[in-house]
């Protein structure tokens, strides 16, 4: 199980002069679950579609393992891109003879009682994600691509959508790449955490040993040179430092007590760190 | 995948269908013109309606997903990009093609002109449209800019076509028109269909389309939903240099093509071959070096020789070479709106040529002094010659102080015979069976039983002799460019039919055949005969020479093959075989070959 | 059934408050051998956890022997009862170890301590 299903080398995407994606490598396992975080425009849309082969790279290359073709990766993209004039019957047939699926699996469409006469136009935007879903989970997907539509849909079919995915998951050892800012709203189903900044991930972790990883600590004194943090958050009477990666020697050299921090936090101090930064 | 596509394009189709019914019936309507029937409306409306949509077909390709927003999903379907434009090409590529097969058809059974040649502009237009189109669909989003970058590229397109052929010919000296291609841009009806058209233009014609498709597949391989503008560098990147390329290989295509290959060779008395082109110099061959006169002529077909000068006797001038100086000269040019008819003859120091008006409002004989450099002309009544197309002067005298020329023309398989007097007066002598020949002073006719021979007295021509004959054949004399009068003992015809060789001899009257040999004959003046026999049709051909009722072989070509390109031309000098492109000169009494090192 | 309280903000690893829960739910009876546990798939779409972070726990349980997985029909309960006693003793000593902590960094003595649990004790 630990052979990878995606390897990333040397990835690079412009639009102008602007580099979107700079020089990315990265391999993805097979049944990994992942979450990738960022700052709006750190280029996390871009990798998402490189690996969905929406996007052509200007360099570098996507392997995916062998037997992983097209017809076995699933995406979902958060501009919601369907063929909207289609109903939703059509639409099923449609992409059940484009991706080869011979037994639809109807159960979400009915569990959501979509009328299949109704073009998907008049679908809402979080019924739109849903039954994109639905064609997907048809396909028995290999490695399955989500964006950021978790925060679009309401919390009834929110639900349903995890739980279709983890069905993925256990069902047929999908890999799922998510991009989601937030932890609470995708709870735990990813076991890797990547944050991404200016085209580059920044943080690449597994989420146990995270907790480790990265530590905060409160201070009224300058924390030493060599303990590196990646913000800083400064009041009038404290200093709060969120240290990565953290080492057990660091609590010599500067005693104090180091909180552990939650997933949500840390994620928020990567990218909170990145906006300091462009600060200074 | 494709089933939707399919089911798009008959959407549209139908929508299209539509239109072109309802529209001309709503122009009717609205603009009262209830004089025109609803079908002399409904093709012009089709014809129009037919840029139209080869346009849309053209930019339609995404539109469809770009308006229901499902490029990435489209983008995400387990096809390649190719497969994707393969897919979504097809269906429109056949619906343009049918609905311009229906538009050809309906056309012709609704009985409108003739008109399956005014359709080469029209058919050109339409298809490189719709390649233009559909190679910039992948430009933009909006319709529009499409369209209007569709229209513009078609625009430069045929003015490239244009510029192409143009260089062509002004690489090669040759003037515009000569080409015929003008009538092609400038949407002329009557261009037979295949006959006009160049060969190299249809090739230009590709070879200009090529970049825009190649680039647009090479760049479409990457086509994504990053902004246009990316899709856009990599086509111009791809672009330049395959366009340089096409355009290079286009102007070769169009020098090669604007080509003339024709090339025409005579060999003097001297032993100097002439060879001639159109729109060229003239060179002159001479043992081992060549020479090439200063001006390019249009045309040099050199026929008369006398001494040191060849006179040419095609198209619009008259013009002389000088072989021993290898200056060539323009003696004459006709003025504004009148052309001259091809075909000068000599005799003394005068050129005759018969000129007409452009309108063919009247005719004249022209007589050019070669001394003088003078000009007499005799007008003719054209109107007299209206009965007597194609009029070859044969023959000329003096009768008393005046001198008179003959005449003959073609009309209803006889052939009418004119004289004209150096006055202007013109006699109609009558019309013979078969061509008539004008001979020691003899006029040589024909009734369907007898050969007559008359003379001229004054009043008119008299028969002398009537001798009968029989068969369907005319002695004659070739061309008869030299109407010098240098007298013959014997005269020779040659039947095509029959292929009998006859001889009269002009002192006895006699007439004899020489015998049956398929083939054509060959006179130098005066009096020199040769025979080329046809062997095989187009295959292998012998030469000989016909004197005194006996003809003696001179040299067999075995390996002469028309299909080759092969060509055998017996001069007075020698014989000049055209081997594909190799040149043999093999010179008369012995025909030893002579070697041009030049050539 | 089940009332797993799975603290997402803990840095505790969520397999092991799976664990730890389960345990819990042996320990007080709620759960006894022969009990059929919930699919994996099951309690992770409950959860909304990863299921592998569910076939962890069940895993580790496994080999701690708390439980058996039989190939086809699922997770089952079976311990035996000296790893009953063994598991209360370890989660008293866990519990004790963490009071100790505390109470110590509020700046109690041992002596204090000591004193509290044995006023606490003699009372009943």
């Amino acid at each position: 199980m630990t052979e990878n299903i995606l390897e990333v080398d040397n990835l690079r995407v412009k639009i102008g002069r602007k580099t979107i994606l700079d020089d990315i490598r990265i391999q993805f396992k097979k049944n990994e679950s992942v979450v990738i975080a960022g700052r709006n425009g750190s280029g996390k849309s871009t990798f998402l579609r490189c690996l969905a082969n929406v996007i052509f790279p200007d360099r570098g290359s996507i392997v995916y393992n062998k037997g992983t073709t097209k017809e076995k990766i699933g995406f979902i993209s958060d501009q919601i891109s369907l063929f909207e004039n289609l109903t939703v019957e059509q639409g099923i047939r449609f992409h059940s003879s484009v991706f080869h699926i011979e037994d639809f699996d109807y159960t979400l469409i009915n569990d959501l009682k979509f009328d299949l006469n109704q073009k998907i136009k008049n679908l809402s935007a979080g019924e739109k994600t849903l039954y994109h879903l639905s064609l997907l989970l048809s396909q028995k997907p290999e490695i399955l691509l989500i964006d950021e539509i978790i925060h679009t849909i309401d919390p009834y079919l929110r639900e349903k959508f995890l739980e279709a995915v983890i069905e993925l998951i256990d069902r047929y050892q999908t890999t799922v790449i998510m991009i989601n800012h937030t932890f609470s709203e995708i709870e735990k189903i990813p076991e890797r955490v990547l944050v991404m900044e200016k085209g580059q991930f920044i943080l690449d972790e597994k989420c146990e040993t995270l907790g480790e990883k990265i530590k905060s600590v409160v201070s009224e004194k300058e924390i030493p040179e060599e303990i590196p943090y990646i913000l800083k958050r400064e009041s009038s009477f404290q200093k709060e430092y969120f240290i990565y990666p953290f080492k057990e020697e660091f609590r010599k050299a500067f005693p104090h007590e180091y909180k552990e921090l939650s997933l949500n936090d840390i994620i928020k101090a990567f990218v909170g760190g990145q906006y300091v930064k462009e600060g200074n | 995948m494709l089933k939707k596509e399919i089911s798009e394009v008959l959407k549209h189709s139908i929508i299209f269908i539509l239109v072109v019914l309802l529209l001309p019936a709503i122009l009717l309507v609205t603009t009262i013109i209830s004089d025109q029937s609803y079908f002399s409306v409904f093709f012009p409306v089709f014809q129009f309606g037919l840029f139209f949509w080869a346009l849309f077909m053209g930019t339609s390709l995404f539109s469809g997903e770009r308006r229901q927003r499902g490029i990435e999903y489209l983008l995400s379907l387990p096809y390649s990009r190719l497969q994707l434009i393969g897919i979504k090409t097809l269906p429109r590529l056949c619906a343009v093609i049918v609905f311009y097969l229906v538009f050809v058809n309906l056309y012709k059974i609704g009985g409108q002109d003739s008109a399956a040649t005014t359709f080469i502009p029209f058919t050109a237009i339409y298809f490189t449209l719709f390649l233009l189109a559909l190679s910039l669909s992948a430009f933009s989003d909006n319709f529009i800019i499409l369209s209007v970058t569709s229209l513009f590229s078609l625009f430069t397109y045929y003015g490239l076509l244009y510029l192409v052929y143009w260089v062509a010919s002004k690489i090669r000296s040759i003037p515009l028109g000569e080409l015929d291609i003008e009538e092609l841009f400038l949407l002329e009806p009557g261009l037979s269909l295949w006959l006009d058209i160049p060969k190299f233009l249809p090739l230009v014609a590709i070879a200009l389309l090529l970049p825009f498709l190649i680039s647009f597949v090479l760049s479409i391989k990457k086509f994504d939903v990053r902004p246009a503008k990316v899709l856009n560098k990599r086509f111009f990147k791809y672009f330049t240099p395959i366009f340089v390329c096409c355009l290079a290989i286009s102007l070769l295509f169009a020098y090669q093509g604007t080509k003339i290959e024709y090339q025409d060779y005579y060999l003097t008395q001297d032993k100097k071959l002439i060879e001639s082109n159109y729109y060229s110099k003239i060179k002159i061959y001479d043992g081992d070096k060549v020479y090439k006169t200063e001006k390019k002529f249009e045309y040099f077909w050199p026929h008369l020789v006398e001494d040191e000068y060849v006179y040419d006797l095609w198209e619009e001038q008259v013009v002389r070479l000088n072989t021993s100086n290898y200056k060539a000269e323009i003696l004459y040019e006709p003025p504004e709106k009148r052309e001259l008819t091809w075909i000068r003859w000599k005799y003394n120091n005068t050129i005759v040529f018969l000129e007409k008006n452009e309108d063919l409002s009247g005719a004249e004989l022209v007589l050019f002094d070669l001394s003088s450099k003078k000009t007499t002309r005799i007008p003719i009544s054209y109107n007299q010659l209206i009965d007597y197309p194609l009029p070859r002067i044969f023959g000329t005298e003096k009768s008393g102080n005046k001198r008179f020329w003959l005449i003959r023309s073609v009309h209803d398989s006889k052939y009418p015979i004119l004289r004209v007097w150096e006055d202007g007066r013109t006699d109609v002598i009558g019309k013979t069976q078969r061509r008539p020949s004008f001979v020691n002073q003899m006029l040589i006719t024909y009734l369907d039983d007898a050969i007559v021979i008359s003379k001229d007295f004054e009043g008119g021509f008299k028969t002398i002799r009537e001798i009968p004959w029989k068969l369907d054949l005319a002695f004659s004399t070739g061309w008869g460019f030299y109407l010098n009068n240098i007298p013959i003992k014997e005269i020779y015809g040659h039947g095509q039919r029959h292929k009998i060789i006859a001889r009269l001899d002009l002192e006895t009257f006699e007439v004899e055949e020489v015998g049956e040999f398929a083939g054509y004959l060959r006179y130098f003046h005066p009096g020199i005969y040769y025979f080329v026999e046809t062997i095989k049709p187009g295959v292998s051909r012998n030469i000989y020479q016909l004197k005194e009722g006996q003809m003696k072989i001179l040299k067999s070509f075995p390996d002469f093959d028309i299909r080759k390109g092969h060509s055998l031309r017996v001069f007075k000098a020698g014989i000049v075989f055209i081997r594909g492109k190799e040149i043999k000169v093999y010179a008369f009494p012995d025909l030893k070959e002579l070697k041009f090192k030049k050539l | 059934m089940f009332r797993y309280n799975i603290n997402f903000s803990s840095p505790v690893p969520i397999y092991q408050q799976i664990i730890l829960a389960i345990k819990l739910e042996i320990l007080s009876g709620r759960l006894k051998t022969s009990d059929q546990l919930p699919p994996i798939r099951e309690l992770a779409k409950i959860l909304k956890l990863n299921p592998n972070t569910v076939a962890k726990a069940y895993y580790n349980l496994e080999g701690e022997g708390f439980i058996e997985s039989k190939r086809g029909s699922g997770n089952w309960v079976n311990y035996k009862n000296i790893k009953l006693g063994s598991l209360r003793k370890g989660m008293l000593e866990d519990e004790f170890r963490n009071f100790l902590e505390r109470a110590l960094s509020l700046g109690a003595t041992r002596e204090d301590i000591k004193k509290l649990i044995e006023k606490d004790l003699t009372h009943d």
